[in-house]
């Protein structure tokens, strides 16, 4: 697995508590240990202002603030100050010195070095275009931004300032007793004694600087936590799923990787749907397929771990709690299987292709089949079925337990973000009219010359309706698992942190980030903004978020409240009214598209592909293309797109 | 039930004469089938995952042979939903699996002699759907 933040912080913190630690003797080598000093930070000053929402002038003249807000601001400025001071004094020495030449030095330039590291590792979520906006590169990048990761940046730094300032003040006062043995060249020991004297000081305003947020709105050791699991921006190597049998423990990191990887695989599937060749009907209704499946698989799971969890006499989740949570996965399952009968009567102009969603889909599914079915060669064939695994071999002790239920978190939390893409992947298909319907499949009142048209409005809206009621089957699956996963401290809990903490952002200078957003519809409404489909915060969670309440559990659930109120808003639009504004105009939008493609005398002949090679026992089936008709005869022919 | 029904599909889709009988019966047969499939997914636990891809290829077969040029005007009305009882779904399973392994045989035997490009390739298309099923739904433990 990657690197996390962690290990940064923890090989950082030990280089640096062991370079202050203050004995009988004196400095030695102080030209290299002021050096170290000042460096180390310069880079935890680099750590603040990537924090800041404003410099220090902005801020001075805002009400507006959350109490970490100012924290990092007036921190940072203290700890400017101090840089400020230690470089001069620096410069004293003639400047750049060698580390090597002290121990001390050398643990404090390994102390800088490891709070570089960590600090690229948390830039490798974020990508800055030539356009100066921000933008996330990864799921985690809305964690690195979040109020909770500020709140346990800002009290690190904080902590390390205030470990700094009183070893700065023993080296100010070594420098004024040995000056003369310790100084070369033109340094005088009173400009060295206030140099460090000063930055001191400022470290001490920097460590203190947390106190007022900290009773105002304080820290809980989950923000540290989560700080520390941060991984850096690398997807993990696909593992692929062998003839070997795999034990339980390797079944479950198994699925964690292939969950990491699928989430990975379906950022930007929106984008590529209005477009890609590769982005398909019958991908799309392979992939609610195995989302029914995986969420069938995951509900035998819990219920397996739910009867040794009443077996055991200490287990880390009730029996109970685990029962309603798989209780949750049925309507999931349900959900996802009308989605995909939702598909049944609509296709694309391409073939179906195997993409990397898919792929690591389908290892998620096979793992999972493999955990709950006592077949080490399980496949979703009836052929390769087995009988199910009993619940005293799936998990024989609690941390057995514990890394099942993180299994099945992973595997619903990653179908999860599936429902979110494929969401708006659908709806940046239609509106690039790409969803057709075979013709024959229309009723005989329909009249089309051709084999297939233009999907109507009602087929959409029905697959659309499906793929928000999976959304929210799915959201609703995967806060009872977060639930138990953090109260249980499953590996995957940081799932359930990473999620909370991310929907309270704290503010960053030149930071007009939203990664997740959609079109948003031309009508407004306060209740048709939702984190589901913008990405941003709805009207409940930014009222939360104005009160300065960063509490993750209330948060969460304002979330949730929007999510339904816009889903709710959504159904109200969908009643037929008289004279429904957003109805009639996607039908004119339809209208316009449809003459569109009337001019479009290519559109049978559009990108033909061949399946790839199968390789895997799990694959979706192909599906039969409407390029492969030819072309009408004579462009007149081209006249029976349906209306929508 | 739906044993009885599978067999009545399969002698109609072995007296099905040409590519456009094969087409009209294929197109019969992956109605029946996807129906069937639903049921099914609901009646095993252990079998759920098998029906409902079987359920997806049997709509991407129809789908497939909807695009075909040769495909009548007018086509039997799909079968109804035949209800299952528990302990059919294996059986169930094995008719199915036959039908489409027949199926799949006369799809690729009709694309071989399909005059038009279009029915070929719907045939073709069809008859891996058709395979599919067989190959999701074949039994034995």
């Amino acid at each position: 697995m990657p690197a996390v933040f962690g290990d940064f912080l923890a090989a950082g913190t030990e280089h640096l508590e062991a370079a202050v630690v203050v004995g009988d003797g004196q400095v030695t080598q102080l030209p290299e240990v002021a050096w170290g000093l000042h460096q180390l930070v310069v880079v935890m000053s680099h750590y603040l202002d990537d924090l800041a929402p404003y410099d220090e002038i902005e801020a001075s003249g805002r009400a507006d603030l959350h109490a970490w807000e100012r924290v990092v601001i007036d921190a940072d400025a203290a700890l400017h100050a101090a840089a400020d001071h230690l470089r001069q004094m620096a410069e004293q020495f003639g400047g750049h010195a060698d580390p090597a030449a002290s121990w001390r030095a050398r643990h404090l330039a390994g102390a800088a070095t490891q709070l570089t590291a960590g600090r690229d590792l948390l830039h490798s979520h974020l990508a800055t275009g030539l356009n100066g906006v921000t933008r996330g590169r990864s799921e985690w990048a809305l964690v690195v931004t979040s109020l909770p990761v500020t709140r346990a940046l800002a009290s690190e730094i904080a902590r390390w300032s205030g470990q700094l300032a009183p070893f700065t003040a023993w080296l100010a006062g070594s420098a004024m007793t040995h000056s003369p043995r310790l100084m070369p060249g033109q340094a005088t020991a009173a400009a060295i004694y206030d140099g460090l004297a000063s930055a001191s000081q400022w470290l001490q305003v920097a460590g203190t600087a947390v106190l007022p947020a900290a009773y105002a709105d304080p820290a809980p050791a989950a923000d540290t936590e989560l700080l520390r699991a941060i991984p850096a921006a690398m997807v993990p190597r696909r593992l692929r799923p062998g003839v070997a049998e795999e034990s339980v423990t390797d079944l479950c990191h198994g699925i964690a990787v292939s969950a990491t990887r699928l989430r990975a695989a379906v950022r930007g599937s929106p984008e590529r749907a209005a477009w890609s060749p590769g982005a398909t009907s019958g991908g799309w209704q392979w992939m609610a397929q195995a989302a029914a499946i995986t969420s069938h698989l995951s509900e035998l799971t819990l219920r397996s771990l739910a009867t040794r969890a009443g077996q055991l006499p200490v287990a880390p989740a009730a029996a109970a709690q685990l029962h309603d949570a798989a209780g949750r996965l049925v309507p999931m399952r349900d959900a996802w299987r009308h989605v995909d009968q939702s598909w049944d009567n609509l296709i694309t102009e391409s073939r179906l292709l195997q993409t990397p969603v898919m792929t690591e889909a389908s290892d998620l599914l096979l793992r999972m089949g493999r955990l709950v079915w006592d077949n080490p060669h399980w496949t979703p064939a009836r052929a390769d079925r087995g009988p199910q695994r009993l619940p005293a071999m799936l998990a024989p002790g609690t941390d057995a337990i514990n890394d099942v239920l993180a299994a099945a978190h992973q595997a619903i939390d990653a179908i999860s973000c599936v429902a979110m893409a494929d969401l708006k992947a659908v709806a940046a298909a239609d509106r690039a009219g790409r969803l057709y319907v075979p013709t024959r499949l229309l009723s005989d009142e329909d009249n089309v010359p051709r084999r297939f048209a233009t999907a109507p409005l009602a087929q959409f809206r029905t697959l659309q309706d499906a793929y928000r009621a999976a959304l929210d089957a799915s959201a609703g699956a995967r806060l009872a698992l977060d639930e138990i996963a953090v109260a249980a401290r499953t590996p995957s809990m940081t799932l359930a942190l990473a999620r909370a903490a991310a929907a309270v952002q704290s503010r960053r200078r030149a930071w007009p980030y939203n990664d997740n957003l959609i079109d948003l519809p031309p009508y407004h409404s306060p209740f048709r903004n939702s984190r589901a489909s913008t990405g941003g915060a709805g009207p409940l969670e930014r009222a939360i978020k104005d009160q300065q309440v960063s509490d993750p559990v209330i948060v969460l659930r304002a979330v949730a409240i929007d999510n339904a109120a816009e889903r709710l808003m959504e159904q109200a639009d969908a009643t037929p009214t008289a004279s429904g504004p957003p109805e009639r105009r996607e039908n004119w939008q339809r209208a316009v598209r449809r003459a569109a493609l009337l001019a479009d005398e290519s559109f049978p002949l559009s990108p033909v592909t061949r399946p790839p090679t199968d390789t895997q026992r799990i694959r979706p089936d192909n599906q039969p293309s409407p390029p492969a008709i030819s072309r009408p005869s004579s462009p007149s022919k081209h006249s029976g797109r349906r209306s929508g | 039930m739906a044993v009885e029904q599978a067999d009545l599909l399969e002698r109609r889709l072995r007296d099905a004469v040409g590519v456009v009988g094969v087409l009209a019966a294929g197109w019969e047969i992956f109605e029946f089938a996807a129906a069937v499939a639903a049921v099914g997914a609901g009646q095993a636990a252990d079998l759920y995952p098998a029906f409902t891809f079987a359920r997806g290829s049997a709509v991407s077969g129809r789908n497939a042979i909807a695009l075909a040029p040769s495909l009548p005007a007018r086509i039997l009305a799909p079968a109804e939903g035949p209800a299952l009882a528990a302990d059919e779904a294996d059986e169930t399973a094995d008719a199915i699996a036959r039908l489409a392994a027949v199926l799949s045989e006369r799809l690729r035997e009709a694309a071989r002699f399909a005059a038009d490009p279009n029915d070929q390739a719907a045939c073709q298309d069809a008859a891996r759907n058709a395979a599919r099923i067989c190959e999701l739904l074949a039994g034995g433990m």
